[in-house]
């Protein structure tokens, strides 16, 4: 119905970020079946009031008239040729829990080359799917939550989301980003980048951007890709991981599999914690796939522990420690890749870190396994923080096989930037400001994530 | 300059699978032609106001179709959405005038027709919604009732009007259609059958159907009526108005401005006002509209409509009473889509503009068997998407 031309330049961000008041609204219960609408009944649409003028919009929340709104990008819908649209969705302006300094006496030393996180943004949807609901269809026995997509949420709206929290955070303007680079695993397309659409949103032309898969460990990739741009080339850059975590019904990876996104913008001005060191370590151990078109990944199951996770995230963590000639003590927090509960915390004993340095990282008990995204949460956590002079180290882990491990090192910059945060990742991910959980039943996460 | 309606011809209106838009098309005109007594080629021109053939049907270039169906080579299509053929009469009315002033006396056919069922409803639902804004409305979810319903809780939460002030305007209007075997049902419906969201707050049966259906005209100067000897009506005045598209770009959101505009005019060209009307043909695409467009068209200040309906009162009772059913305007009946109005008559959208005159006009005749009103003067009001476009016309005997 839509022709190509128009529908190559329906993504509109032109009211991202505005707020408003609904001037009326309408909960609507027979869509068309343009762009899919109809797989989003019911959802609600307002007009609303800005600065006494009026726009239509979607809204992501139960409204009444007078509430005020406020505009975040969000997936709007498909179009029969298989784009996807990006606009501005409306919710409820709320106000969530702050990032709060944990006080520390320890002073790390600051390294001498002065790049690194100049601002961090965390994106989660709101839902959360109770794994109990998932009991009586298949006959398991589990408990806990993990984060799946609202209505207007995919691995697109998750880049768009954190990459425009990263940049209020960092206080780098959208054109001044000059590369952007997307880990993920559940790309929206096969071929065109998912950076393409963020570059889009930053209005950032004179940018290189690119997606970056390396199963889960693509957005620790795409921070050293991007550290190493900014070293070269000067600027600043953003580094995303953004993933809707796939995991076919009934598989042990449906009861972790989550959603979420984090992104950091990577420069030499100002930054909240500057990167002392990194390594890679990486081998053909084959533990975890997708093959091209299929739409789950197939793993080995028990084979993901020892020769896999365990083995690349223990020899990154060594290594680095090794390079750098530090020992566990020296570091004051510890991110590690989170599958599930139990492997950051067997990995963290092993190498002899505490839990009071491996446990404030770990989101996973709120949100699952959010892929490209899981140690990317984990270290924007910490940074919510982390006093000034602190040192972290994060190693991912990515299937297939590889663990990243970069240390940073906490400036006095990190107090200063955590003002402006107006949600703490502790919010997003849930643990704190429960009320705005929306928890659902599997029915309608099957739906959500367009399983059914 | 008044012009005479000398033919009309109306197919039923439903969801009619065993008839063709060409089928339709020709039955109306025959059946119009057939009452103005005269053929095919005493007819000097076509007006045709469809709203989507090309979408429904596949075909654009609509007019020398309907050249190829009916015979007539001079055919002229007008589109405005739901208003796509009272455009088409207003254009006939401009010629005829035009003629009549050089001494040429046309005689017009004017049509509407939508052929909407050979397609899925969300499909349709897509193709109506191409009636609103698209980048900003459709590309965010709208479709045609979401957008009503936007007005309908603006509406309900300004003036102390309540849902069921709505849902009494398709009652009436459910129970005008009994006496109308043209319109898509005839079914009388209570409060109780209001269930079912649409969009919030309009329920299924506050909303117009998904009809096919055909409506034709056959116009000409009264001087030329005289001298044919047939009977007609005066189609005393018609005018056109268009706003904005957008429901947010409209001036006062709860104003159908365009509408306002377009009876103003006539009102005032004719020396009349809303007092004058006996009855109306008005645009119940969505029941909050007949509310709004009674406001508009000046039968209740702004904010005040829902209290017409109230005239109405107790709901319950309306199916007990004679149809057609008509509200207390100031100690006075008016009455108000007696055919069944969109809401139950059907709305196959590019036929209702011509569907609405020729009801009034059967209604000035006195044509309309059981749900005669017998009114002095009509008048009827088209509505085009959300308001976008609106005519406005004024009948007499």
């Amino acid at each position: 119905m839509i022709v190509a031309p128009k529908a190559l330049r329906l993504n509109n961000f032109e009211n991202i970020g505005k707020e408003g008041e609904v001037y009326s609204k309408t909960k609507i219960s027979v869509a068309s079946t343009l762009f899919n609408y109809n797989r989003k009944t019911p959802y609600y649409t307002a007009l609303i009031k800005i600065n006494g003028a009026l726009i239509f919009g979607l809204i992501d929340d139960k409204v009444e008239i007078g509430d005020k709104v406020i505009s975040r990008p969000g997936k709007l819908g498909k179009t029969e040729q298989g784009l996807h649209i990006y606009g501005g969705i409306w919710e409820l302006k709320k106000e969530f829990s702050k990032p709060q300094t944990k006080k520390s006496e320890i002073k790390r030393e600051l390294p001498d080359e002065k790049i690194g996180i100049l601002g961090y943004g965390v994106y989660v949807p709101r839902y959360r799917l109770d794994l109990t609901t998932s009991n009586r269809v298949w006959g398991r026995e589990i408990k806990g939550i993990k984060s799946f997509p609202g209505k207007f949420d995919d691995q697109g709206s998750y880049a768009l989301n954190c990459s425009l929290n990263a940049l209020k955070h960092s206080g780098v303007k959208g054109d001044e980003i000059g590369f952007i680079e997307v880990g993920s695993e559940s790309k929206i397309y096969a071929v065109k980048p998912t950076a393409s659409i963020v570059a889009g949103l930053l209005k950032t032309e004179n940018c290189f951007a690119s997606d970056v898969e390396f199963a889960c460990k693509a957005g620790t990739q795409a921070i050293v890709n991007t550290f190493n741009f900014v070293k070269v080339n000067g600027g600043s850059g953003l580094a995303v991981g953004a993933d809707s975590a796939q995991g076919a019904p009934n598989d042990e990876l449906e009861i972790t599999a989550g959603d979420g996104s984090a992104g950091f913008v990577i420069g030499d001005k100002n930054p909240i914690a500057l990167v002392e060191g990194y390594l890679s370590y990486t081998t053909d151990t084959t533990d975890f796939w997708r093959n091209d078109g299929d739409k789950f990944p197939k793993h080995a199951g028990r084979f993901s522990g020892n020769p896999a996770y365990y083995k690349h995230v223990e020899t990154a963590a060594k290594n680095l420690m090794k390079k750098l000639n530090l020992e566990p003590k020296d570091f004051d927090y510890v991110v590690f890749h989170q599958p599930n509960g139990k492997y950051p915390r067997i990995i963290g004993k092993r190498l002899g870190f505490t839990p009071e340095q491996v446990e404030p990282g770990i989101n996973f008990e709120f949100i699952g396994n959010t892929y490209s995204a899981n140690s990317l949460v984990g270290l924007a956590r910490v940074l919510d923080i982390a006093a000034p002079y602190q040192r972290i180290l994060v190693v991912s882990y990515g299937s297939g096989a590889g663990s990243d491990a970069i240390s940073f090192i906490t400036t006095p910059e990190i107090e200063n930037k955590r003002k402006g945060i107006e949600r703490s990742v502790k919010s997003w991910v849930g643990e704190e400001d429960k009320y705005n959980l929306i928890i659902e039943d599997y029915s309608v996460y099957l739906k959500n994530k367009g399983i059914i | 300059m008044a012009i005479a309606i000398i033919g009309t011809g109306i197919t039923k209106f439903g969801e009619l699978w065993d008839k063709s838009w060409e089928d339709l098309v020709q039955e109306s005109f025959s059946e119009s032609m057939k009452n103005a007594n005269l053929e095919t080629k005493n007819i000097d021109s076509c007006y045709v106001g469809n709203m989507n053939l090309s979408r429904f049907e596949g075909q654009d270039h609509t007019a020398s179709r309907i050249t190829e169906i009916l015979g007539i080579n001079k055919v002229i299509r007008t589109e405005a959405a739901c208003a796509s053929s009272s455009i088409a009469m207003k254009l006939a009315a401009n010629e005829i005038g035009l003629g009549e002033s050089k001494g040429e006396n046309k005689i017009i056919h004017v049509l509407g027709f939508e052929k909407m069922t050979d397609r899925m409803a969300g499909e349709t639902t897509n193709i109506l919604s191409g009636a609103s804004h698209f980048d900003t409305e459709v590309v965010n979810g709208a479709t045609f009732p979401s957008l009503y319903a936007l007005l309908a809780t603006r509406y309900l939460h300004e003036t102390g009007a309540e849902e069921e002030d709505l849902h009494a305007v398709g009652i009436k209007n459910h129970k005008n259609a009994m006496h109308n075997e043209k319109a898509m049902f005839q079914k009388e419906i209570t409060l109780k059958n209001f269930t079912g969201n649409i969009a919030s707050p309009l329920k299924l049966l506050d909303c117009s159907p998904i009809s096919d259906g055909s409506a034709s005209i056959i116009a000409t100067t009264e001087k030329y009526a005289k001298e044919l000897g047939v009977d007609y009506v005066k189609l005393e005045d018609i005018e056109v108005a268009t706003s904005s598209i957008s429901l947010a770009k409209r001036e006062d959101l709860l104003v159908l401005d365009s509408a306002k505009r377009a009876s103003e005019i006539v009102y005032k060209r004719l020396n009349l006002t809303a007092k004058d009307i006996d009855l109306i043909e008005i645009h119940d695409c969505f029941t909050i509209n007949e509310i709004l467009c009674l406001e508009a068209a000046g039968f209740a200040k702004k904010g005040e409509g829902y209290k017409l309906v109230r005239s109405l009162k107790p709901y319950d009772d309306i199916n007990k009473r004679e149809s057609p059913v008509p509200y207390d305007f100031d100690g006075r009946k008016l009455f108000v889509n007696t055919s069944g109005g969109l809401k139950a008559k059907g709305h196959p959208v590019g036929a209702t503009g011509v569907a609405q005159i020729i009801e009034v006009t059967n209604q000035l005749l006195g044509k309309c068997g059981k749900r005669n009103a017998n009114p002095k003067i009509g008048a009827t009001l088209n509505i085009g998407g959300t308001g976008g476009t609106a005519t406005f016309s004024i009948l007499r005997r």
